[in-house]
């Protein structure tokens, strides 16, 4: 007991000296949450609109107005469609609009009156925010201009975001950013532990002094695990009482999930470190079987239901898309005790599992 | 100037021979790039694909059960599944057995024999809300194609707007096209800022770049055979990539390629920079790689990849000047997508070479001053 | 003695990569309670992994060790209790002196009196330094102590006394010797024969095997003869022309003091590391710099080759100025770093082919002096192992290779030979030797006085300043003793009596 404690105290010590390790579990954090509050923003797109006005009908001046007045649009006009298509090329403009010289002569004759929107695909977050403004703007206009006629009846459709009303992108996505940081935490700081203990030449002097492979094993565990714990409460701390982010679960339930879920990380973080002695090397595994997947394929920003069925199931192989999941259920409609026994049980296994591999690959002796 | 060459052939070899020697090394650099746009670029979308609806029908009509039967025969959705009740449908929703639920209610075909406007209640998923949004949108066009039916059947033409829609240089709106691109672009942040930023750092805890200082190799020498191996091994699997995108994915590349060349050349010698000014800063490995992770998550997200760096707060967007990744993903679309000449790029060339510029100079001084 | 033996080795067997690689090869060796056992041997002989066997830290592949009469086994506790100090010290560098200290002592479930064994060891000043900032020589002291904790019944050293200043290299022997009061058996591998001399017993392995087992007096009265008895043990070797001298073209030079060092001064903040160091060393001259770890030799010798930046003063190499044209004067220059830094994962050819590149040579001449090198050093067997899998004998002679390929008129070498066994080093100073017959001009750093002997003049260095210098002979004069590590140890002495 005295052993481990002491070797656990080792640990902390080199974790506090080493002010880059800091970086990751204090700094890192709080930019992440800084960039995932302010920086990303799935709701809504700034649009600059070009308009080319074949029609010069009185009716549409309304029309252009109230494209105009859209809170996300800024619209310009073009005389030359050549010269629209030109500023679009350039990414002056994300959308490009012509109203036709039928456009209200039709209308008024009861026809169906044609728009042309191009919008640019190579500014794709851009295209259906585009649309859809121009879309709902344009039917807007039109059924206020109908009043007076008489119009089919037509089926409203009237959405309820549940857990949260405004459908606020942001309230989903900030506390997602917790399965980056706690990745970042439980693999990054981890994947370089043990093959520095090589390179340094300390692991022959902790074998000789007797140090066995669980001592070894708990005294790295704990301390990295405790960084990430506080690393947490800080990152939460931040989110609620800073920027005010509801939270509709349970903390006692939150931080046992969030312990496991760290836990099947540091595992991950310290398979790579022990079974990879070259640091170079440590550190492209780390990248990639940690960041890139829980950036990317665990539903931050990519919905999972969008991926192809077989990819589904695989994506649900990856500690952080349980933990994106219960994280979110947890800040916003509170605990959903299904999937969190399910994401709990799976993770609390994966992490045993992982520890068992560290456990087995951790040396005895030197040519081991 | 013989020897000016000699030595810079040795550097550069000599860095070449240390990344790719090793079989091991060799299949860590190479593999996982290729590997993960294959698997990124297949199954990553920011569209929302394969939905549950539930629907509640408390109508059981012929009206309300072609209306759901338009969800169905949609292509969006994974599926409609009927449920008995309310209380049923949230608790789907809550388990994320469902991502919408549709109550139509018992007067749904009385209102709309009388002419009169009914209401369709959705309940939406909001933990996730661009699929929320997403499914919000289908349903309203599936609304408005069953007005329209029902308009026929009474027979009040009234008149409509039409609008076309023409994504240029997308035609067919396919987000793969975009992602690839932008992955690409990302891929190669990483696996130049991977091969450089441990680079320095490792020859110092090797004791070899005491060897390298004393010998008479100038600070400009050390930077060019620090820069041109990962550039030119980023280059090429930048290259590669590239043309899996035209041949596997079918994007068609309009631009030139002379162009999209020597963007890139820019572009990566900024990302090398980056990455050597990291590693130059750096006492030990350890550090460096932190170092580079901390570099990467920011640029990934600030890169107007996920959302436009426009709409992003006025102190953020100058901020991304700092990004070389920012300007490599426009530029990337723009030279694969639209053929645009060199002063339409100027404006993003120009940031990356002084990132370039900059962080190169800064890590040749740090070379210098480390001749302490 | 008639009573069974502490340690009985018994045909013990151990290879690596697969056979491939005899380390050692069915050894035997008793050692008795209380001895001091000197464990000699080049490299690659086998000290080290005999020493990590009796430690536990491999499993033979076959034999037996019997410790106090009980036959060790796997995953079993060691029959008594070992301290045991790695070549690598072992120490962690971001932690302090005395977090190093109660680390090991947790580990080993030992409560010590941490204030007396610092002061034993002479750390208590620095006990709040971190272990990476120490000089080698108090790195090896603490490395020691962490050792000796919980009065161990063995004590396995393996090469304690590397890299660390004649004065230290005392007090380490000192400290073994009073901590352990003839209780403790010993057993302490090292490439410095004098210390061997003075052992109870010598231990001599070659290839695997023990070829001497003795009292060292017995093999010769003195240590320099004890060297020339462990050299023929080892093979023998013969003074031949140095290849590597043969070979060499002088470039033409008319420089009178091809290196030169004016009012050099270094300091660290407020601390002065070197305080105004003037040298002018004539061409063909061998310059030795000496001196406890951390007197200022080698910022001294980092600032003269363009490794440090002097705060003022600058040398010139071959009349060139570092400071002002430093790329001009290292064309001029060989050099060999302490650790004999090479690439690891460059094979032997790699790095030759680079060295070569790196100095400016290119296409044929590079080829011409790479063939050069590959055949002097006999490297032409292990051309495509990597650089990190050579013993270290061969990583030195790499070392010297890459240094003089160039054949430049200056080399600058960093303790050559600190860690390399005899014969390896009786190679290396003939080559040396020979080539400053050529006119090339040497400047070295060391800490074993007998090679101290082979430089023509030397600068004693203590506490940032130069406190004595002249020809070896001159040195022993001036300090009325017959020895150099004499003159070195009252010297040093004379100046520590004044106030610093």
């Amino acid at each position: 007991m005295k052993t481990t404690t002491a070797f656990i105290k080792k640990e902390f010590l080199q974790i506090i000296r080493d002010p880059s390790s800091l970086l990751i579990a204090f700094v890192l954090p709080l930019v992440l949450l800084f960039i995932y509050t302010y920086g990303i923003n799935l709701d809504f797109a700034h649009v600059r609109l070009g308009i080319k006005n074949d029609d010069r009908g009185p009716q549409t001046a309304d029309l252009i107005d109230a494209l105009g007045q859209n809170a996300y649009m800024q619209t310009a006009f073009y005389g030359s469609e050549k010269q629209m298509y030109h500023d679009l090329a350039r990414g002056k403009i994300q959308g490009a609009l012509t109203l036709p010289a039928d456009f209200s002569r039709n209308l008024a004759a009861g026809k169906n009156a044609a728009l042309l929107l191009v919008a640019d695909g190579a500014n794709y977050t851009q295209v259906a925010h585009t649309q859809n403004y121009v879309t709902r703007i344009a039917n807007g206009w039109l059924s206020a201009n109908r009043r007076q006629q008489t119009a089919a009846p037509t089926v409203e459709i009237v959405p309820r975001y549940l857990y949260n009303p405004n459908n606020d992108g942001r309230r989903a996505v900030v506390p997602s950013s917790l399965a980056v940081t706690m990745t970042l935490i439980g693999i990054l700081l981890t994947a370089l532990v043990i093959s520095r203990e090589w390179e340094r030449g300390t692991m022959e002097a902790l074998l000789a002094a007797g140090l066995r492979p669980m001592q070894f094993i708990i005294g790295k565990y704990v301390p990295y695990f405790a960084v990430g714990m506080l690393s947490l409460f800080f990152s939460i701390a931040v989110m609620v009482l800073v920027f005010r982010l509801p939270f509709a679960g349970s903390w006692g339930v939150l931080f046992v999930i969030s312990a496991l879920f760290l836990y099947a990380s540091l595992g991950l973080g310290l398979i790579i470190s022990s079974l990879l002695r070259d640091q170079m090397l440590a550190s492209m595994a780390a990248l990639i079987v940690g960041f890139l997947p829980a950036l990317m394929m665990s539903g931050v920003v990519f919905p999972i239901i969008s991926m192809p069925p077989f990819f589904r199931r695989l994506a649900w192989l990856l500690p952080p898309t349980h933990y994106v999941r219960f994280v979110k259920s947890e800040f916003m409609s509170g605990t959903v005790w299904e999937t969190t026994l399910v994401s709990g049980a799976f993770l609390f296994a994966l992490g045993t599992l992982f520890a068992a591999v560290v456990y087995k690959k951790t040396a005895r002796r030197l040519d081991d | 100037m013989t020897e000016f060459f000699c030595r810079l052939g040795a550097l550069i070899k000599k860095e070449f021979l240390s990344i790719l020697r090793d079989p091991k090394s060799r299949i860590i650099i190479i593999a996982p790039p290729l590997i993960q746009l294959a698997l990124f670029a297949n199954i990553l979308t920011m569209e929302t694909k394969n939905a549950v609806v539930l629907a509640v029908d408390r109508s059981q009509t012929l009206e309300s059960r072609e209306f759901i039967a338009g969800i169905g025969a949609s292509s969006w959705f994974g599926g409609v599944k009927a449920a008995a009740d309310e209380q049923q449908a949230r608790q789907a929703l809550a388990k994320e057995k469902a991502q919408a639920a549709l109550f139509i209610p018992q007067d749904f075909a009385r209102r709309l024999k009388k002419g009169e406007n009914a209401e369709v209640l959705l309940l939406l998923d909001g933990r996730t809300p661009s699929a929320a949004s997403g499914i919000e949108g289908y349903i309203s066009e599936i609304a408005a194609a069953f007005d329209r039916k029902t308009a026929q059947k009474i027979g009040t033409t009234g008149a409509n707007i039409d609008i076309a829609v023409r994504v240029r240089y997308n035609p067919n709106a396919v987000y793969q096209w975009y992602l690839v691109i932008s992955l690409i672009v990302i891929l190669a942040l990483v696996i130049s800022l991977m091969l450089t930023s441990l680079s320095v750092a490792r020859e110092r805890e090797l004791g070899t770049f005491e060897q390298l200082i004393v010998s008479p190799c100038t600070a400009f020498e050390l930077l060019v055979g620090k820069t041109v191996p990962p550039l030119i091994i980023a280059l090429i699997l930048q290259a590669v990539m590239t043309t899996a995108a035209v041949f596997c994915f079918d994007i068609p590349f309009t631009g030139s390629p002379g162009l999209f060349f020597f963007a890139s050349f820019v572009a990566m010698l900024s990302l090398v920079g980056v990455g050597l000014f990291i590693s130059s800063v750096c006492r030990n490995q350890q550090q460096a790689v932190l170092g580079a992770f901390s570099f990467i998550m920011p640029a990934v997200l600030l890169s107007g990849f996920v959302s436009p760096v426009a709409d992003m707060p006025v102190a953020l967007q100058y901020l991304t000047y700092a990004n070389p990744l920012r300007f490599f993903i426009d530029i990337g679309n723009a030279l694969f997508l639209k053929d645009v000449g060199i002063k339409d790029i100027a404006d993003e060339l120009l940031p990356l070479a002084g990132i370039a510029v900059f962080t190169l100079y800064f890590a040749a001084r740090t070379f210098k001053r480390n001749l302490e | 003695m008639e009573k069974t033996p502490f340690i009985d080795i018994r045909e013990i067997r151990k290879s690596f990569d697969g056979g491939k690689n005899m380390a050692v090869d069915c050894l035997s060796l008793a050692i008795y309670k209380g001895q001091t056992v000197g464990l000699i041997g080049a490299d690659g002989a086998g000290k080290s992994t005999l020493l990590r066997l009796l430690a536990g830290l491999l499993l033979p592949d076959g034999g037996s060790i019997f410790i106090d009469g009980k036959e060790t086994k796997a995953g079993r506790k060691p029959p008594v209790t070992i301290g045991y100090m790695p070549q690598k010290f072992g120490l962690y560098e971001d932690l302090t002196v005395r977090e190093n200290l109660e680390f090991y002592a947790a580990l080993k479930h030992v409560d010590a009196e941490f204030d007396n064994m610092l002061d034993f060891a002479g750390l208590s000043p620095f006990q709040n330094r971190s272990a990476g900032k120490l000089s080698g020589g108090m790195k090896q002291k603490l490395g020691l102590i962490c050792a000796l904790l919980g009065n161990p019944e063995l004590l396995l050293l393996d090469e304690p006394s590397v890299g660390v200043d004649p004065v230290s290299r005392r007090e380490l022997l000192k400290m073994v010797k009073e901590s352990t009061k003839g209780q403790t058996t010993v057993i302490w591998s090292t490439a410095y024969m004098d210390e061997a001399h003075g052992f109870d017993v010598a231990a001599v392995v070659d290839r695997g095997r023990t070829v001497f087992v003795g009292r060292p007096t017995d093999l010769a009265p003195d240590s320099r003869g004890f060297e020339e008895k462990i050299i023929e043990l080892a093979g023998g070797w013969q003074k031949k022309e140095s290849a590597v001298a043969k070979k060499f073209v002088m470039p033409d030079n008319s420089c009178d003091y091809p290196v030169e060092a004016l009012h050099l001064v270094k300091n660290y903040g407020s601390f002065c590391a070197v305080k105004d160091n003037n040298l002018k060393i004539r061409k063909g001259e061998i310059y030795g710099l000496l001196g406890p770890n951390g007197a200022g030799k080698s910022t001294s010798f980092k600032m003269m080759c363009g490794l440090a930046r002097p705060t003022s003063g600058t040398a010139r190499i071959m009349g060139i100025d570092i400071v002002k044209n430093a790329s001009a004067a290292r064309a001029h220059l060989g050099y060999m770093a302490q650790k004999f830094s090479l690439y690891p994962n460059l094979s032997v050819r790699q790095n030759l082919d680079f060295f070569a590149g790196a100095y400016g040579l290119g296409g044929h001449r590079a080829m011409l002096a790479v063939g050069r090198m590959i055949e002097i050093f006999g490297f032409r067997p292990c051309l495509n192992d990597n650089a990190a899998d050579l013993p270290l004998g061969y990583k030195q002679r790499l070392s010297l290779a890459c240094a003089v390929m160039h054949n430049p008129p200056v080399l600058f070498l960093d303790e050559p030979t600190s860690g390399v066994d005899v014969i390896t080093r009786r190679e290396f100073w003939n080559h040396i030797t020979a080539l400053a017959q050529k006119g090339v001009t040497v400047l070295i750093t060391t800490h074993f006085m007998d090679e101290a002997e082979y430089c023509d003049r030397i600068s004693l260095f203590f506490r940032g300043r130069t406190i004595a210098a002249g020809t070896p002979a001159e040195l022993c004069r001036q300090t009325a003793t017959d020895s150099l590590e004499s003159a070195f140890a009252a010297a040093i002495l004379a100046q520590e009596e004044q106030p610093a």
